[in-house]
């Protein structure tokens, strides 16, 4: 599994590709340890080259987007590959977890989300 | 050869034993002198004691003697007199008189060298026996502080040390040291521990460094390629010189073997002690999941859990309470083994106490009233669990449901294809709300519903293809057309998920729920 972690203004964003199991949870733990820190965290995980997802994987996720709503932030998922798009419809996730076609769209509404606190 | 450096004693002793042990030698010779004309013959010792005489033990002073020093490894250790043998006879008497002494004189020198080797051999034997002693203790299995004291002590026995210590670092701080005789106190081990240089693991010195330590010897042990114990020896008379240091380092291999066992089986023991523990949760698990289908009126019942490790974190539960639709639920909280096997009791308890006391339950009330109980424990924790509850209402042969997250759901009625049941909100916990709603089937005599976790679905054969949904949904449209009971239908299902993963391990817990109309 590969993890490719930048910083897009304001927002952390994590890129993955391979298998999002059990060990790959780890390093993707670390990830949210150091980019949650104060306040309204935003993340963005980048699922473009993830084929599978495992339920530690999706509990990975949650554990982000809750952690990031305690501090008013959240975690959003962007371009989801079929297969995984259907296991986080299969179980809902996508109520849960905020689901973006593509990195753009996701940027734009963490902007927007910006400025309404703002304003 | 015994060397110049021999002292004195023992040579001398050496004659005293000689003429002790072999008596009938010496007056052997005596008598030959008496043949030979002399009137009597004495062998004596440095300081002029008699310690042979013939006829009687007269002393030689008291006559005109000739004598002759016996002489032993360039030692004087005794004279051997003769008198009363006419005056034409000295020259040839000296003469003789000098070879007996020689004679005697080498004889000393066997004796005394015989007596070196008695001892060291006897010696020699006193070291087999302690390392003897030193391998049964293995056998023994003593616990690791035996085993460093009855290395500490064997090795003092064979080295013949004042003192001994062994020692082992485990993961603590401190070093646990055995200490047999006379040794530094524990401080002063552990400061001379921590100079034993790194790159030769041994620590030498014959010199007196303090009053209670003349020399000492340290040697670091490894075990499994960590330098973490090792044996030490003090106070030796004469020092560690090469011979010392080479039968202590192999004292320490030995020791270290011996260690390695003990640890090893010691681990073992623990090993085995949770393993015990484990498999009594895992029965205590079982016993209190339902242990059998209730009598519901309009239903065949069928209910198992399969967990993947000794304890899991499936569940399924059946409330049956008189004049109120019967309720049953099945969960699977994220993960396996213990974790998820200490959430999985509390959320069957909660569930099954909604399901009891709560005025007039639905499975969505039942779902909401679960996360508001469970939420804060689960989000510690970050876990949740998908949960599938169903209610069925005879009177208007309707199954209500709610589904937190949960798959596989299989609906298959008598006159239809089997369909999956896909949830409607996310798994329970996720959110501080439920978001699954009731929904609503028929369910007439005949229809079959199965509920059933991942470890079906998930299961993989020995080439890690996984069974997958479509298969389970065909699969149970297949037994339902052939008139299997909920029972019959629950067994096939394990059976087939068996077969189909023959070769390869069971990932996850496998629970089943089948409930059909009658």
């Amino acid at each position: 599994m590969e993890m490719k972690k930048s910083h897009i203004g304001s927002v952390a964003v994590l890129e993955l590709s391979g298998r999002f199991d059990a060990y790959v949870t780890p390093p993707v733990v670390e990830w949210l340890e150091e980019v949650i820190t104060d306040q309204n965290p935003q993340l963005l995980v980048n699922l473009a080259g993830v084929k599978f997802i495992d339920s530690t994987g999706l509990a990975t996720l949650v554990q982000g987007m809750k952690r990031c709503r305690e501090r008013d932030g959240d975690l959003y998922v962007c371009d989801l590959q079929q297969s995984v798009r259907v296991i986080f419809e299969l179980t809902r996730l996508n109520k849960a977890i905020t689901v973006f076609n593509t990195q753009a769209e996701a940027l734009q509404a963490f902007n927007n989300a910006f400025l309404e606190r703002t304003a | 050869m015994l060397s110049l450096k021999e002292p004195l004693s023992t040579v001398c002793q050496a004659l005293d034993s000689l003429i002790a042990s072999k008596p009938e030698k010496i007056s052997r010779l005596a008598t030959v002198w008496g043949k030979m004309g002399a009137a009597g013959f004495s062998l004596t010792d440095v300081s002029g004691q008699v310690l042979f005489g013939w006829p009687d033990k007269a002393c030689p002073t008291m006559h005109p003697s000739t004598g002759c020093p016996i002489v032993a490894n360039g030692w004087p250790v005794g004279q051997i007199w003769v008198w009363g043998l006419p005056t034409t006879s000295q020259s040839w008497l000296f003469d003789r008189l000098q070879t007996d002494a020689l004679l005697l004189g080498q004889w000393v020198e066997v004796e005394a060298e015989i007596g070196e080797l008695t001892g060291e051999f006897i010696a020699s034997q006193d070291q087999l026996l302690a390392l003897y002693n030193l391998s049964q203790s293995l056998r023994l299995k003593l616990s690791l502080p035996e085993v460093l004291n009855g290395l500490a002590t064997s090795a003092r026995q064979m080295l013949n040390a004042g003192g001994a210590v062994a020692w082992w670092c485990g993961d603590k701080q401190a070093p646990l040291i055995e200490v047999v005789g006379q040794a530094p106190s524990q401080a002063n081990l552990r400061k001379l521990l921590s100079l034993i240089p790194y790159d030769s693991g041994e620590l030498l010195s014959n010199e007196r460094r303090d009053s209670e330590t003349a020399n000492f010897f340290l040697v670091k042990i490894s075990l499994q390629g960590q330098p973490v114990a090792g044996l030490g020896l003090f106070n030796k008379p004469g020092g560690f010189n090469s011979p010392e240091r080479k039968l202590a380092r192999a004292l320490a291999q030995q020791g270290g073997g011996q260690l390695e066992n003990t640890l090893f089986y010691q681990e073992s023991l623990a090993q085995a002690r949770l393993k015990t523990e484990m498999e009594l949760a895992a029965r205590i698990q079982l016993q209190l999941l339902p242990q059998k289908a209730p009598d519901v009126a309009g239903l065949e019942i069928y209910g198992r859990c399969l967990p993947a490790l000794a304890v899991g974190g499936d569940f399924y539960d059946f409330t049956l309470i008189p004049n109120r639709p019967f309720v049953f639920a099945l969960g699977d909280i994220t993960g396996k083994g213990l974790p998820a096997a200490m959430l999985m009791a509390t959320t069957r308890i909660v569930l099954h106490n909604a399901a009891r006391f709560m005025p007039s339950p639905s499975p969505a009330s039942i779902l909401q009233r679960l996360t508001e109980d469970l939420y804060q424990d689960f989000t510690k924790v970050n876990m949740f669990a998908t949960v599938f509850v169903g209610q069925y209402d005879q009177p208007s042969e309707t199954l209500r449901f709610a589904n937190a997250g949960h798959s596989p759901v299989i609906y298959c009625p008598q006159d239809g294809p089997a369909r999956l049941l896909e949830p409607d909100g996310p798994a329970m916990c996720i959110l501080s709300t439920s978001l699954s709603a009731n929904e609503e089937i028929t369910f007439r005599p005949g229809d079959v519903l199965v509920v059933a976790t991942d470890g079906f679905t998930e299961s993989s054969n020995a080439t890690e293809e996984m069974f997958g949904y479509d298969r389970l949904v065909e699969l149970v449209e297949q037994l339902c057309r052939l008139g299997y009971s909920a029972k019959q239908l629950g067994a096939k299902l394990f059976q087939v998920i068996q077969e189909f993963s023959a070769g390869h391990s069971q990932d996850d817990d496998q629970t089943l729920v089948v409930i059909k109309g009658r």
